[in-house]
């Protein structure tokens, strides 16, 4: 292309204006370039200096020089001459290529279409692939792997998925704001309905439904319900939270799955800045709420999901190279910044905190909230809620959960980013308002609330932090504290309350087939041997049934290899059988085993592989035939 | 990779790119020094950069008086002290580790970390050493040889370079294209950060959760199953190449980005035919390394005729003792010293017997032979202890362990390295193709003169004229079609890094 142009082109000044616009494109990138070079050799000490100045020329430029710290204006000059800077460049590349050979580019931007489409094809076919090359990253190919649609609810979790994320530090970690938090492993696992509680679970005495602050923890136990469980001491909850969901889906999941566990309370977490803020001002605005946004993302036709899928890639390349950008120029230049975002706490004792409030609560007064639209629907939602608990003879509860700003905002300092400066003096003039709103409205309703902003107040007294650095839910500390309250607000309830349920305790057993089997199980094991044993064969535990079996004590069978104590028969190999045990997690057959005093005994035996990191230790159950 | 490193990385790929352009040689060389130690400092700490100066200095002060007199008892001097150095951190330091901590010697020694990358620029303060002692002519300035040692993109771990390749680099200024240098060195990037980040990492874990290397070899079984040491011994021969080539894929194309060519480590080594054209071809700037300063002078020693063979076991030997302190890597260079010897002895018995195959066949014996044999010796490399390793050994040579029944690897896994071997040779023989049909390509057009008028063109020439044609468009223009493809793996690879975020799996060559 550049050969017709130059060669044989008749219009020289056309060839002419080519050469300046060539030049001036390349001339960009240089300058960018340049910029980024000197600043990274220079910036900061040019700007300390101009700081610490005396010219009243300054006074007029940094006008709140007063009042702002330096790191703030060091950290908007990083931004600023980063983001000039990598558009410059990157903006007189482009121009470069495309004034030098507009057709390449085309053909190359057609090959590469062609080429993402593949990509996405291939991936659609084979889903396998998505997590080992770590894509899950991109939200609309993880809904894909973890949800079903759902007409109602917009879409659910697979049933009995079961996923670890390695390395997890919040949903809004970046490591651009400074703020240093320990990752974690976070496992989890869902029951037969998609929700986060033990395989299997049946009934409950109370459901809690909600978001992802009722769903989320590091594992199982960690979660707000299992807590709760716990602190109840014998009474079953059940977690019916999903993140994603907002009030609308609250209802219908009470109906779906609440109801059929036949609880004595149920339990709705409300948090305004995700349920009244986001989902109810999405529909009252006549919007797609979040909830079926994720089923429009990934249950879509084809097209749509692949432009979803390439806008969302693209999205996540973009923030991604921009944070990898903005972390590695910081490392160069100096750390001495704050990030705007960011807001520095002094707790008492001088604890000092670095937090970001991703979730504030919103500023309006009381009435105002009351008659927004989104708290109108929420107070009908409630009214529903109400009555179909009650028609159950189920007591509804609200569980009211703060934003992170109306516990802490008001120990925010001057020091903290701009950005949050410019919110915080409205934000602690409207704290109480959301609290004092819901307590109305429940009040109107006629649901009782359990409200945690006193016990979350009196933790943030005692310099602990409830909340994620960066993130917006509650942290372990706030798990737990939330429910020690519940579960006070429960016992005295349960205290005063007339035992009118027909239902009780003994009749739950009694009509439970699982337990039933369990209670079989453990009967059967009386008079079997049970013993925990490595691969190889090693013997680690040897219960007393296996004492009275074999008539080896524990202390002369433990640290033995127990195929060479009882010189077991196989009815098979013993490499086939470990093989087997190793692919499925089990295996069973007849043995024969002798005895310390020589008698031959035929058992019927279990093995069942539990691996424990990189280490696999054998549960093996042996009952004697006959 | 932590984002930060990665960032780090781009800013200072940024400066030295710079200082392309610096035309002053002293504060060209001050800058690419300065953006190196900050990298090592960055990636090592301060205290090993400490020792990584120190080294740079003994050498460079050894070799001014070696300079002065060379002879073989200074030039022993010199070697003993690197490898006292050496020694010291490298496998004194394990060694201590596993010392009941009950001195307060022993918990200090706790407290020192192995300065990362110490073996493979020892080797290159020791080859400096050994040219002066072969009286060549060099003389670096304290600069040079610090940029030598410290060369950021080569500091970590490797390729080993040698000071006569880099020395008139460092001194001129790049003379190659800025556009040349600029793409081959992107796309050599872009195709090592794939095969090290996408690759090798999917073969290391898997796609389900124990269907991977990392899973066969330390997972709760170890693998009875003739087949699966198999599959497992190719695996993480694939593992090990896509990582340790994709590295130094990444490494030259930066260097070629600051217009420094560095020597290349891997020429498709799984495509050898024999084990010594294979140690031609694999980690190629160590193993000649290990040719030019140990085995070719140890060979000269003796005169005996069974002597150069021993050498060259023992040669092999030092190249797994090379790798750290254990004896499944002495077990490794001990198996390919006798592989070498074996293919030698084959070699002799095969002129006396002058046995003759017909190319195709012979050829893709010794092929498969040599693969085979090579990926075996990975259980070596790859194995916890020397007891697994021989236990996964036993299970290849016993004929009763290939049955499908003590198979315990998932199927997942097979699947994965059947994908990746048949798919790494196919790329391979793509690439042949192309470069081929392009030099083919060329010549027709050399020989044929300057197309016909138009006007003359018959209609059964027509054809052939819209084949050249396409074939001109696709062969003259092939970043049209290149570049996006980069562009995509480069997508892939980088959402794939941003997913495991901090979490990358240590990387298996900076341990050495």
């Amino acid at each position: 292309m550049a050969c017709f142009a130059t060669e044989h082109d008749p219009m020289k000044g056309n060839v002419f204006y080519e050469w300046v616009a060539v030049r001036a494109s390349m001339g960009m990138a240089v300058l960018g370039f340049a910029l980024l070079l000197s600043y990274m050799a220079l910036g900061h000490t040019v700007i300390k200096g101009i700081y610490k100045s005396h010219f009243s020329i300054v006074d007029q430029i940094m006008e709140a020089r007063k009042s702002t710290p330096i790191e703030s204006y060091l950290s908007a000059a990083d931004e600023g001459v980063l983001k000039l800077g990598s558009r410059l460049v990157l903006a007189g590349a482009l121009a470069f290529v495309i004034l030098k050979n507009p057709l390449g580019v085309l053909f190359s931007g057609a090959s590469f279409l062609i080429g993402s489409f593949a990509i996405f094809c291939l991936l659609d076919m084979f889903p396998a692939f998505v997590k080992p090359l770590h894509l899950d990253i991109i939200p609309y190919f993880n809904y894909r792997l973890t949800y079903v649609p759902d007409p109602m609810l917009g879409f659910r979790e697979r049933p009995f998925n079961q996923s670890e994320i390695d390395n997890f530090r919040g949903f809004a970690y970046s490591p651009v704001y400074g703020i240093d938090v320990q990752p974690r492993t976070m496992t989890w696992q869902t029951d037969q309905n998609g929700f986060r509680n033990p395989p299997a679970s049946s009934l409950a005495d109370v459901a809690v439904i909600g978001s992802s602050f009722v769903e989320y923890g590091s594992d199982l136990a960690d979660t707000y319900p299992q807590r709760l469980e716990k602190k109840l001491g014998g009474s079953r909850v059940v977690n019916l939270g999903k993140a994603g969901y907002g009030p609308l889906q609250f209802l219908e999941v009470l109906k779906r799955y609440g109801l059929e566990k036949r609880p004595r309370y149920v339990i709705l977490a409300f948090y305004p800045p995700g349920d009244a803020d986001l989902h109810l001002a999405d529909f009252t605005k006549g919007r797609v709420d979040l909830s079926l946004a994720k089923r429009h993302i990934a249950f879509g036709g084809f097209l749509p999901r692949y432009r979803i899928a390439v806008e969302q890639v693209w999205r996540m390349l973009n923030s991604g190279w921009w944070t990898v950008l903005q972390v590695g120029f910081r490392g160069i230049v100096g750390r001495d910044f704050i990030h705007p975002d960011v807001a520095v706490l002094r707790l008492p004792n001088n604890v000092m905190e670095k937090v970001i409030f991703l979730g504030r609560h919103a500023e309006k007064s009381v009435e105002d909230l009351l008659h927004s639209p989104e708290w109108i629907a929420l107070e009908k939602i409630l009214v529903s809620f109400k009555q179909v608990s009650e028609q159950n003879r189920i007591v509804p509860l609200i569980l009211y959960i703060p934003a992170a700003s109306e516990i802490y905002a008001e120990y925010s300092t001057s020091e903290s980013g701009v950005n949050w400066l410019k919110y915080r003096d409205t934000q602690i003039a409207t704290i109480k308002n959301n609290e004092e709103a819901a307590r109305q409205l429940a009040q109107r309703v006629g649901i009782q609330l359990i409200n945690l902003v006193p016990a979350f107040k009196q933790a943030a007294g005692q310099s602990k932090l409830v909340y994620y650095r960066l993130d917006d839910h509650w942290n372990s500390e706030g798990r737990e504290i939330a429910a020690r309250v519940t579960a006070e607000v429960l016992q005295t309830l349960s205290s005063m309350a007339p035992k009118t349920r027909a239902r009780s305790k003994s009749n739950d057993t009694e009509s439970n087939p699982q337990l039933e089997s369990i209670l079989q199980q453990a009967k059967a094991d009386l008079r079997g041997g049970i013993m925990l044993r490595t691969l190889d064969g090693k013997i680690n535990f040897w219960n007393p049934g296996a004492e009275q079996l074999y008539g080896w004590s524990q202390r002369e069978a433990v640290g033995k290899v127990s195929h060479d104590l009882l010189r077991t028969q196989f009815p098979e190999p013993l490499e086939k059988i470990d093989a087997q045990l190793v692919k499925t997690g089990r295996w069973e057959g007849t043995l024969v085993h002798i005895t310390r005093d020589g008698r031959r005994v035929v058992v019927e035996s279990q093995w069942v592989l539990e691996s424990q990191g990189q280490r696999g230790s054998v549960v093996e159950i042996n009952t004697p035939v006959g | 990779m932590a984002i930060e490193t990665l960032g780090i990385l781009v800013g200072v790929l940024l400066i030295s790119y710079a200082a392309r352009f610096v035309p002053a040689t002293q504060s060209r060389q001050c800058l690419l020094l300065a953006a190196s130690y900050f990298v090592y400092a960055h990636w090592a700490g301060k205290l090993a950069l400490l020792v990584l100066i120190g080294s740079s200095l003994l050498n460079y002060c050894w070799g001014a008086v070696l300079r002065r007199r060379p002879t073989a008892a200074l030039l022993w001097i010199g070697i003993g002290l690197n490898v006292l150095l050496l020694g010291f951190f490298k496998y004194l330091l394990p060694v201590a580790e596993h010392l009941p901590p009950l001195s307060s010697q022993a918990e200090l020694l706790q407290q020192i970390t192995i300065p990362i990358g110490i073996s493979f620029w020892t080797f290159q303060g020791l080859s400096y050493l050994f040219d002066l002692y072969r009286e060549e002519e060099l003389n670096p300035t304290l600069l040079e040889f610090c940029l030598y040692m410290a060369l950021w993109p080569t500091v970590l771990s490797g390729p080993v370079c040698r000071l006569p390749k880099m020395l008139p680099q460092f001194r001129n200024r790049p003379d190659g294209s800025i556009s040349e240098d600029f793409s081959i060195g992107t796309v050599r990037i872009i195709q090592g950060l794939f095969m090290k980040l996408v690759l090798a990492q999917l073969l290391a874990a898997g796609l389900t959760p124990d269907g991977g290397v990392n899973a066969g070899f330390d997972g709760v079984a170890p693998p009875r199953s003739g087949l699966d040491v198999w599959a497992l011994a190719i695996g993480y021969g694939f593992q090990i190449f896509f990582d340790f080539a994709g590295y130094s894929n990444i490494v030259i194309g930066a260097a070629r980005l600051l217009g420094i060519r560095l020597q290349e480590n891997f020429d498709r080594p799984y495509l050898s035919l024999t084990p010594s054209i294979f140690w031609t071809r694999w980690h190629m700037s160590l193993s000649f390394w290990i040719r030019d300063y140990v085995f070719l002078p140890l060979a000269s020693v003796r005169r005996d005729p069974w002597w150069p063979y021993a050498a060259m076991i023992i040669s092999m030997t030092i190249f797994g003792f090379w790798h750290g302190a254990s004896l499944t890597y002495i077990a490794w260079g001990i198996y390919h010293g006798l592989l070498l010897l074996g293919h030698r002895l084959c070699q002799r018995a095969n002129k006396r017997l002058q046995l003759k195959l017909p190319h195709p066949v012979g050829a893709l014996l010794s092929w498969a032979n040599t693969f085979l044999l090579v990926s075996l010796g990975y259980i070596f490399f790859r194995a916890n202890d020397l007891g697994q390793a021989f236990r996964m050994l036993r299970a290849v040579i016993e004929p009763r362990s290939y049955s499908f029944d003590y198979a315990t690897l998932s199927h997942d896994y097979y699947l994965l390295v059947a994908v990746m071997v048949v798919g790494y040779f196919l790329y391979v023989g793509l690439a042949q193709l192309l470069v081929l049909w392009t030099t083919r390509y060329r010549e027709k057009l050399r020989a044929t003169a300057p197309p016909a008028p138009a006007l003359r063109v018959a209609t059964w020439n027509m054809f052939s004229c819209a084949a050249l044609c396409t074939e001109r468009t696709v062969l003259e223009n092939k970043w049209w079609w290149l570049t996006p493809v980069f562009v995509l793996l480069l997508m892939v690879t980088t959402l794939s890094v941003f997913g495991q975020s901090s979490n990358i799996a240590p990387f298996i060559y900076t341990l050495f």
